[in-house]
Formats: C-alpha cells, structure tokens, sequence
C-alpha cells in the first residue's frame, strides 16, 4: 500500500517533470564552475560546499542526463526523493500510530497542495534531502542501540544537504518522548 | 489554514515541517479525512502544472505572495549590485557580462508580465 502511494505521489507531482528551469533554478544551470566537474571534487562556490550532499546529487543529474543541464533529470530526482520521503514518513510513523493511520499520514504527506512548493521546485532539493536524512535518522534512533551511532550520520548528512537541517533536531527530542508514551 | 498562507510565510521550507501536520491529519476520522485527501491529489496536480512554466509560476507566485515581489525585488538589485562591482574589475570584458544581463533582464520581464 504504502509503494502504491509512493508511486501516485510520483503521478501526481509527474505534471512538473516537463517544466523549465524557474526562479533560483538558473542559478544551478549557470553554474558550471561547480556542477560541471567530476563527482566528488570539492565545490568551487561556499554554498555549494555547504550543501555538499545537494551539490553531489546536481552533479549525478548532470551526469545522468549526459553532462547536460536538463531540467527532466533535475525534476525526475526531485520526484525521486519526495517518493522515498513518503516511505520512510510511513516508517517513521508507524510505532506511533500503527499501519492504518501511517499510512494515511504518509498519504497526507505525499499529495497535500504545499508540497508542490517544493517537490516541483528543482532548487528546493536541498530540503527535500535534508529531509530524506532527518527521517532515516529517526527511522534509525527508533531502533536504538548502536543505531543511534547512525542516526547521527544521517543528521550529518542532513546537516550537510541544506544548513537549515539543524533546527530539525529538536524533531528528535518530540520523536523519542511520543515513543516513550507508546 | 489556506495553502497560500503557508506558502507566503513558509514557502518551500515547510516541506519537513508536514511531518509533525501530518501525523497530526492523521488521527482525523476516517471519511472527511479520505474526502480532503482526494481534493489534495487534485489540487497538487493543479499546483504541479503552475510550475511547469516560469511565467505560469511567475503568476501564481505574484498572485498569491506580494512578499515574494518585495523577494524578487531585492534579488533584482542583489544581481544589479554584482553587475556593478563585476564591471569595475579592470580584466572584465562587456561580453563577460551578457549572462548576468540577460538574467536580470528576465526577471524584470517576469514580474512585468505577472503584473499585467
């Protein structure tokens, strides 16, 4: 159930696949200084080597879509990402509301109207991956144990897609004191 | 909570933040629930196709936002301030110049089409 939603996220959000670069995206089909180069090479500009992870998978895009700024494989990853997020939303969710109500939330997640903001925005990857690491960190804190060791990896890695991952820490605190309660 | 209020105040940055909005939807009973959930599908794929275009989403961004104009604007005179400091460099040609013209350029075209 959980994939089926996964995928009509992608269906739905799909209508952006054919879009243009827009907004900031310019500035990531400008950049050939930084994205341009071989996978892991160090980032000529300061954000880019904050946003490290984000960086990486611009530069994989850029690859895939034969060294070529395409805006398909930019949104195609976007999608990409939204459509892991909604499974490990449901991951993350289920010891606390069980399979039923996780899977409505994830749904809630994948289709609500705001998500467009960001899901069909090429240069708001960043979140999106922030994200994607945010919920493994806590699909992984709800193991325990030396799992914890991991779920600061990922909050690293977090960190290391968009600096704004920091303030999703507290998420963390919320997260362990409902598992407490369950 | 209407989506343009959101998407003035938060913009893209609420995407982590329906985690927490979700969970909370969730424990709504079940038929309202699945009805909002339908009116959601169809309401993203409308969203999805305003991005599709820059002057579709140039649009519905001015429409929806004015605080994404006053946005704009100060990327506008960001960019104008780069131009400048970029033309005072004594080894910079003019042609050198010509993408970050032609950006500006674009963006002003976009808010003046979505205004009129």
């Amino acid at each position: 159930m959980i994939i089926t939603i996964a995928l009509l996220a992608f269906a739905v959000f799909g209508r952006s696949l054919f879009g243009e670069f827009l907004f900031d995206d310019p500035a990531i089909s400008d950049d050939e200084d930084s994205l341009t180069r071989p996978l892991f090479t160090r980032p000529v500009e300061l954000q880019r080597r904050q946003r490290a992870l984000t960086t990486l998978a611009y530069r994989i895009a850029y690859q895939i879509s034969g060294r070529r700024f395409l805006p398909f494989t930019f949104h195609a990853m976007n999608l990409a990402v939204h459509a892991a997020n909604v499974v490990l939303v449901y991951v993350v969710l289920l010891p606390l509301l069980g399979p039923e109500r996780a899977t409505m939330a994830a749904a809630i997640f994948a289709f609500h109207p705001l998500q467009a903001s960001s899901v069909c925005y090429i240069s708001a990857l960043a979140g999106m991956l922030a994200t994607l690491h945010t919920l493994l960190g806590l699909a992984e804190f709800q193991l325990g144990g030396w799992h914890l060791a991991l779920a600061v990896v990922s909050q690293y890695f977090a960190w290391r897609s968009k600096p704004d991952a920091l303030f999703y820490t507290p998420l963390y605190l919320i997260y362990g004191f409902l598992l407490a309660r369950t | 909570m209407p989506a343009w209020f959101f998407d003035s105040v938060f913009e893209y940055r609420t995407y982590v933040f329906m985690l927490p909005w979700a969970a909370l939807l969730a424990l709504l009973p079940r038929e309202p629930l699945l009805f909002l959930l339908s009116l959601w599908i169809y309401h993203s794929q409308e969203r999805a196709g305003y991005y599709r275009t820059n002057l579709d989403f140039w649009e519905q961004a001015f429409k929806e936002s004015p605080a994404k104009t006053r946005v704009r604007t100060r990327h506008i005179e960001q960019l104008l301030i780069d131009l400048e400091r970029k033309y005072k460099q004594p080894a910079r040609r003019w042609e050198d110049l010509q993408p970050e013209i032609d950006r500006v350029t674009k963006l002003i075209e976009g808010i003046c089409d979505a205004q009129h």
